[in-house]
């Protein structure tokens, strides 16, 4: 649970933001330490400064919070900082490329950091709430927090937009943005007509296996060598067809196949400008997964390999099967195709930050199911090595605007929308 | 439902009297004050049965049938009301059922105001000539019991109340069909967390307000069908109808200054897109497509749907089966219709697709 801890005290603050939450004590604190060195790992040395704006205004970092922030980073041995007397001056990142962050501040939370009784149980809300949407009344229940404490928790995570309570089929569905981005509405109705259970350990068993074939899981009832019983068959398919899930598909000797992920990431784990990046990683896992499971006549063996010699070498050796196998990739601009002799066809990586991410991602999506590392705004970490006028320029003409958050409660729109129907 | 009880025997006669020729019956139909100028809507008083009937294309028309057993009021008087009721809620003809028969004099002055006074006996012999087994128990909807139970049904789903009263006492007498329909489309709406495809009785729920969306709809077909012209191209026809369902063209236009000024104001770009047009847009059009072409149709719909929402709450009668199946059989728009109504409004409402699914198998096993 350790760091976990810090990975949802990351997450309420990508929501909350500057907003002060009386009953928060340290969970907001182990947050913003957590925003912070996520954006700061693998820079050089920062001005402070260029920090303080830098984190005000993408990060959400109130610039009072910011010493006390630094200091605890420095005790976990993540910065290192250059003071005059009481002044800091410079922020010396120290986190080496390899660490985990949210291992690191996990630690110290459960050693340093202890947690009251509002912040624990909005901890143990966000867990359920990732694993799969929940039945309030039942979740409740189960997790034996004080009535009065868990609505208090539930109003605040509606003003972060942590989470939302719906109706789905009469019941009270509470469902999170910040880890599902697609059609809640549906994923609410599902958890309202099966349960939590049968939706999470189908999500359990797709996470295991990312990218398999959606065919291939229906007509043989198993995801890799899990089984689907036959209402997992049904629930996968009802997935699938809502939108809830939105498989990528490859088209290749006539047919259309579809590769089944996890659901796309909310806003929490997945910032806006990562999107693309995800997109394109979920196609290279696809096109590999194809080449795994229904290749026309040579088998992938060990996809894994494959993507790592395509990070590597920068290239694949040709075949036969690569021209409609990896199509997807040449459009999104992945990679492109080069004929070597006729009917084989070679597949070179586009060398590009964006591609190189997504190979990264895909290689981790392929070994452990995970979506990692989305979260980071890479603006912010530009503006991080760029000096004091940069982060000047964007704050100066980010005031111009309007500085609040977009209203994108979905229980305000459903009112909006409601009124224009119904008035004469 | 304890409102039915009074004069319950009168009812049923004035009901089965409806399904004999033909229209369409709606129990307890509560006329409220014409004007707006409480929080609460005010009752004036309600019609005992109101039968509607479609003449030809749509022209809806709406016959009072008014039972008193008991005898405090005079015959003529009990005429004279029923004629101001009919004015008022714009009705074509009334019944009056009452105790004790009238004087002839009277009844034939009372035919003056449109007004036709019976008493239980000479009513029965009306019906008779239309159809010597009238009085029989010959579908879902002819007994007043199995009224009873769907009341109690719709009693239970407490969160169904104001659809329930759009339906039940606005529809039959609206004037202004697409302003009623979109009125019920926003109450559905509100309550959509609450329908749940495994209790039948929201399943009646459902096909009860789809039988009085197709009332709505008998009205506006005959509107359409003067917009509509072969020769017309699909974005002109998509251009009136969209004025016309909104109310006008004023009222459009008001509607979307307000959503550009909500924009302005820092409402999230990406969901507006949902809100510019009405509620599954395209599957609307195609649905008003599809019921132009047969727009008497459309009010035999809203009968069998009545029949289907009763019959989800009551005991299966191997008899009236027998008699839907075959009114399916002989009408082929009848399934077709109803299908796509259903899924129309489960898209525009976003209701669970199960719902969709379970309403549309039960109904073409009868076709």
């Amino acid at each position: 649970m350790t760091k976990e801890v810090a990975e949802f005290a990351y997450d309420l603050h990508s929501g909350l933001g500057a907003i002060n939450i009386t009953e928060y004590d340290q969970l907001p604190l182990l947050g913003m330490a957590a925003t912070l060195a996520v954006h700061i790992k693998g820079l050089g040395v920062i001005e402070y400064e260029v920090l303080r704006k830098v984190s005000d205004h993408f990060m959400g970092i109130p610039s009072r919070s910011l010493r006390e922030i630094l200091e605890i980073l420095e005790e976990v041995e993540f910065v290192r900082l250059v003071t005059a007397g009481r002044t800091i001056e410079k922020v010396i990142p120290n986190i080496p490329l390899f660490d985990d962050v949210y291992v690191g501040l996990g630690d110290f939370a459960s050693s340093e950091l202890k947690m009251n009784e509002h912040e624990q149980a909005t901890l143990s809300i966000l867990q359920a709430l990732r694993e799969s949407p929940q039945n309030t009344h039942s979740f409740q229940a189960k997790s034996g927090i004080d009535t009065n404490v868990f609505r208090r928790c539930l109003q605040f995570g509606s003003i972060s937009g942590m989470l939302s309570e719906q109706k789905a089929r009469g019941k009270s569905i509470l469902i999170s943005p910040f880890y599902y981005a697609d059609n809640l509405d549906g994923l609410a109705d599902t958890v309202a007509a099966v349960g939590a259970s049968a939706l999470t350990s189908v999500l359990n068993k797709v996470k295991a296996n990312q990218g398999w074939p959606l065919s291939l899981a229906l007509s043989s009832g198993q995801i890799g060598t899990s089984i689907l019983t036959t209402t997992e068959v049904q629930l996968l398919t009802k997935l699938t067809s809502e939108g809830m899930i939105k498989p990528p598909t490859i088209s290749f000797g006539g047919r259309n196949e579809s590769f089944v992920f996890t659901p796309k990431p909310g806003s929490a784990r997945l910032n806006a400008a990562n999107r693309e990046i995800y997109e394109r990683a979920m196609a290279l896992v696809s096109a590999v997964r194809k080449g795994q499971l229904l290749a026309q006549e040579y088998r992938i063996k060990y996809p894994l390999a494959i993507l790592r010699k395509l990070r590597d070498k920068g290239f694949l050796k040709s075949n036969s099967e690569a021209a409609s196998q990896y199509q997807n990739l040449v459009v999104m601009r992945v990679a492109y195709l080069k004929e070597v002799s006729s009917g084989m066809w070679q597949l070179h990586l586009n060398r590009m930050p964006e591609n190189e991410a997504a190979l990264d991602l895909a290689i981790d999506v392929l070994r452990t199911g995970e979506v990692s590392n989305m979260e980071v705004n890479q603006d912010a970490r530009i503006a991080l090595s760029k000096d004091e006028i940069y982060i000047q320029s964007i704050v100066a003409a980010a005031e111009l605007k309007k500085r609040q958050k977009d209203i994108t409660d979905p229980q305000a729109l459903e009112e909006y929308a409601q009124l224009i129907l119904k008035f004469d | 439902m304890a409102k039915f009880d009074k004069d319950r025997h009168q009812k049923q006669l004035a009901l089965r009297y409806c399904l004999a020729q033909g229209y369409l019956p709606c129990l307890e139909v509560v006329v409220n004050t014409a004007s707006d100028l409480t929080s609460k809507p005010e009752v004036l008083t309600d019609i005992d049965v109101l039968g509607i009937e479609n003449i030809a294309d749509g022209t809806l028309r709406r016959i009072v049938f008014d039972c008193k057993s008991s005898n405090k009021l005079g015959a003529i008087s009990r005429a004279f009301w029923a004629s101001g009721l009919m004015k008022y809620t714009g009705a074509d003809g009334a019944f009056v059922i009452l105790g004790k028969p009238a004087v002839f004099n009277h009844r034939i002055s009372a035919l003056k105001v449109d007004v036709d006074l019976h008493d239980e006996r000479s009513f029965e012999e009306l019906g008779r000539t239309i159809a010597q087994d009238f009085n029989t128990d010959s579908c879902y909807q002819a007994s007043i019991e199995r009224w009873d139970v769907a009341h109690a049904a719709f009693a239970k789903s407490k969160w169904a109340e104001d659809i329930f009263a759009l339906c039940h006492y606005t529809a039959p007498l609206s004037l202004k069909p697409e302003q009623t329909f979109r009125k019920i489309l926003a109450a559905i709406r509100k309550n959509r967390g609450d329908f749940d495809p495994e209790k039948d009785d929201h399943v009646a729920i459902v096909f009860d307000i789809i039988s009085y969306m197709f009332i709505l709809w008998a009205r506006m077909g005959r509107d359409l069908r003067r917009i509509y012209s072969p020769t017309m191209r699909r974005e002109n026809f998509e251009d009136a109808l969209r004025l016309y369902v909104w109310g006008g063209h004023e009222s459009y236009a008001i509607r979307q200054a307000i959503l550009e000024n909500s924009l302005r104001a820092g409402m999230a770009g990406n969901a507006a897109g949902d809100l510019q047009e009405f509620p599954a847009w395209k599957r609307f059009v195609s649905f008003v497509g599809l019921v132009i072409s047969s727009p008497d149709d459309i009010f035999r719909c809203a009968e069998m749907c009545r029949e289907f929402s009763i019959r989800q709450v009551s005991p299966h009668n191997a008899d009236f089966d027998e008699k839907i199946k075959k009114r399916f059989k002989t009408n082929n728009r009848l399934a077709q219709f109803i299908t796509a109504a259903t899924s129309y409004v489960t898209e525009a409402c976003r209701l669970p697709t199960d719902l969709e699914k379970k309403i549309n198998d039960q109904v073409l096993t009868f076709s």
